[in-house]
């Protein structure tokens, strides 16, 4: 599980991320929604080490990412918001590089591969090199490649971002399945319908604060809107819209 | 440590796969043959034109002595003059004219100097090459003709030669060659060690946050310092793989060029100049490493390496133009001392052990430094998300 406390993140004058503090625990599914510019991405990348708060803390599985990054980067499996693989290198050689850099022995990693492709369909394409994937040819890969050493804890930056209908709809599968093994997953979206389809917990930020948190219908009780959509449009402000 | 050895075989397979790193490897190991081949057969043709010369001179009948005497001089075959000899020159239908104005037999006769011309273009080498020899042949004529003319006079030629000139040079012709004509060849390898690691250096480390896949690499819980040293151990091998090219293209570029430089290094030299220049092949990736680091996409590296392919050319004008005395010290300088190394072996010279063990330590020792700064510049937030 995660843990984020009092996070706040500022770059010059703008303020990204303002006293940000949630859960995610273990067998649940926690959204992370928001207009764009709200500050999902900062927050993520300061979830996952990459970033130092200037105020707040994040604990996954009770271990400090700030004071012992590596340790807490063993227990996540991330996508981040940069959907990029190597284009000279096979679908596969992506992955298993990742695994190997993470010290995975190789036969491991090999049975976890065949899963992965069987699961994500992507016998077809999976060998061929990077460079001239389809959108949703490459998140598959992506997503295989996050979780090939199959972390506690899933955070997911806008993984749905661009794919067509099936694509989206594995993912939501596999998200269902962590979910079922008992990963605490956390995703960020600015896609409402999405998230009230997934989420057990859903977490709504704007202009870089907490604006509401709790399950789907607390937020429509928060919110008094009957409409979750509705509520997030009442939420978030009028800064900018969110389908 | 192992992560480390992760990254540099997915680098090497990667940079494998790059066409771009394949054609810096192709022009690399060419460019020094194709220099070496236009320089030789420009050198040798011209020495060729020198040895078998024509020489139009007009005027010939003012001066049946002399036209007789240079008549006489081997590989020197005198022609009639064209009409209009400077415009002749000047339009490169000759390299040169020798005209003889009608007074020089009168002014001759008179003991007064008489005039020749010669109507040449400096500008261009073959004609200042020929228009050098002929003066040198009018001028030893001229002699004869003074040293006759004070035999005639019962004068001995040697009064009026009060000094003899004799120069004892302590500059063997072996090191005289290796450092006129032999200057490149540690230029070249220089520049095989420099660029050598550049391309994977660029788009392992620039690329990798160009195409944003840095981010995602970063996530793996593994020390920026091993993704760095990892990186750069494939760059490295690249640019030493390019330097032991290089020193395989110089074997044989010596070997077997005709005529070319009447040099050949002993293995053992060659040895020593793969000695020298490997630890100096390690400290440029290094170099690259810390400016792909810096730089935000492959281009601006790339332009960045462009400001430092000065470097490698800094000694090579240094030692063409004795800017640089050669003494202890400058052998610990990476680069110039590793050229003045080279260059040392190419004039068979000898190259003290520990000299050599010195400045390839300091190399190594530089190229630690800059990895080190560049494995905390790598994960330097403002260097991971400007783009």
């Amino acid at each position: 599980m995660i843990r984020v406390s009092g996070l706040r993140k500022t770059f010059g004058d703008v303020v990204a991320v303002d006293d940000v503090s949630f859960a995610a625990e273990d067998g649940a599914i926690t959204g992370l929604l928001g207009p764009n510019g709200a500050g999902k991405s900062t927050t993520l990348r300061m979830l996952y080490g990459l970033m130092a708060p200037e105020a707040g803390e994040v604990a996954v599985d009770g271990v400090d990412v700030q004071r012992r990054t590596m340790a807490a980067q063993e227990r996540i499996g991330a996508l981040p918001d940069t959907h990029a693989l190597y284009p000279r290198l096979t679908g596969r050689e992506n992955i298993r590089y990742f695994a190997r850099l993470r010290g995975i022995p190789a036969d491991v990693t090999e049975g976890r591969l065949d899963e992965f492709v069987r699961l994500l369909e992507m016998a077809d394409f999976v060998d061929r090199r990077a460079k001239g994937y389809s959108h949703g040819e490459r998140s598959r890969v992506l997503l295989a490649r996050a979780l090939i050493h199959e972390p506690r804890n899933v955070l997911l930056d806008e993984p749905t971002n661009g794919l067509d209908v099936m694509s989206t709809r594995r993912m939501r599968d596999l998200i269902r399945e962590l979910r079922g093994r008992g990963c605490a997953v956390l995703f960020s979206s600015h896609i409402m319908q999405e998230v009230s389809l997934l989420c057990d917990h859903i977490v709504i930020v704007a202009a870089g604060r907490v604006v509401a948190a709790g399950s789907p219908d607390a937020i429509r009780e928060t919110a008094g809107c009957e409409d979750l959509e509705d509520a997030f449009v009442r939420l978030t402000g009028p800064q900018e819209d969110a389908a | 440590m192992r992560s480390a050895g992760v990254v540099f075989r997915k680098e090497l397979l990667d940079g494998f796969r790059d066409r771009r790193a394949f054609i810096a490897v192709l022009v690399s190991i060419s460019i020094f043959p194709i220099v070496m081949l236009v320089m030789g057969r420009f050198a040798e043709g011209i020495q060729d034109e020198l040895r078998n010369m024509e020489l139009p001179v007009a005027g010939q009948q003012n001066a049946p002595a002399l036209v007789e005497w240079l008549g006489q001089q081997p590989g020197l075959e005198l022609t009639p003059a064209p009409e209009d000899p400077e415009s002749a020159v000047r339009d490169r239908e000759v390299d040169l004219v020798l005209r003889i104005p009608a007074d020089y037999e009168e002014r001759f006769a008179e003991g007064r100097p008489a005039e020749v011309e010669l109507v040449a273009d400096s500008s261009r080498t073959a004609g200042g090459a020929k228009a050098g020899r002929v003066t040198r042949l009018l001028e030893s004529y001229g002699q004869e003709v003074a040293a006759l003319r004070l035999v005639s006079r019962g004068i001995s030629p040697m009064l009026v030669r009060p000094l003899a000139v004799e120069r004892a040079e302590v500059f063997s012709t072996r090191r005289r060659r290796a450092f006129s004509a032999l200057g490149f060849i540690p230029f070249f390898l220089l520049m095989n060690a420099f660029f050598g690691g550049m391309q994977i250096a660029s788009d392992a480390i620039a690329g990798e946050r160009e195409r944003g896949s840095i981010e995602a690499l970063l996530l793996n819980a593994v020390p920026a310092r091993f993704l760095i040293l990892g990186k750069w151990a494939a760059a490295a091998v690249f640019a030493v793989f390019l330097t032991l090219l290089g020193i395989g293209t110089c074997i044989l570029v010596l070997r077997f060029m005709p005529g070319a430089l009447n040099i050949s290094p002993s293995v053992t030299d060659w040895f020593l100049v793969a000695v020298t220049a490997i630890p100096l092949a390690l400290f440029c990736s290094a170099i690259q490493v810390v400016l792909s680091t810096y730089a935000k996409s492959y281009k601006e590296a790339q332009t960045y390496f462009g400001y430092v392919a000065f470097l490698p050319m800094i000694p090579f004008f240094a030692v063409t133009f004795n800017w640089v005395e050669q003494g202890t010290w400058t052998a610990f300088i990476p680069i110039l001392g590793q050229h003045l190394m080279i260059l040392n072996v190419m004039a068979g010279e000898a190259v003290a052990a520990w000299e050599l063990a010195l400045a390839g330590l300091i190399a190594l020792g530089a190229a630690a430094a800059l990895l080190r700064f560049a494995s905390g510049l790598f994960v330097r937030e403002s260097v991971v998300f400007v783009r």
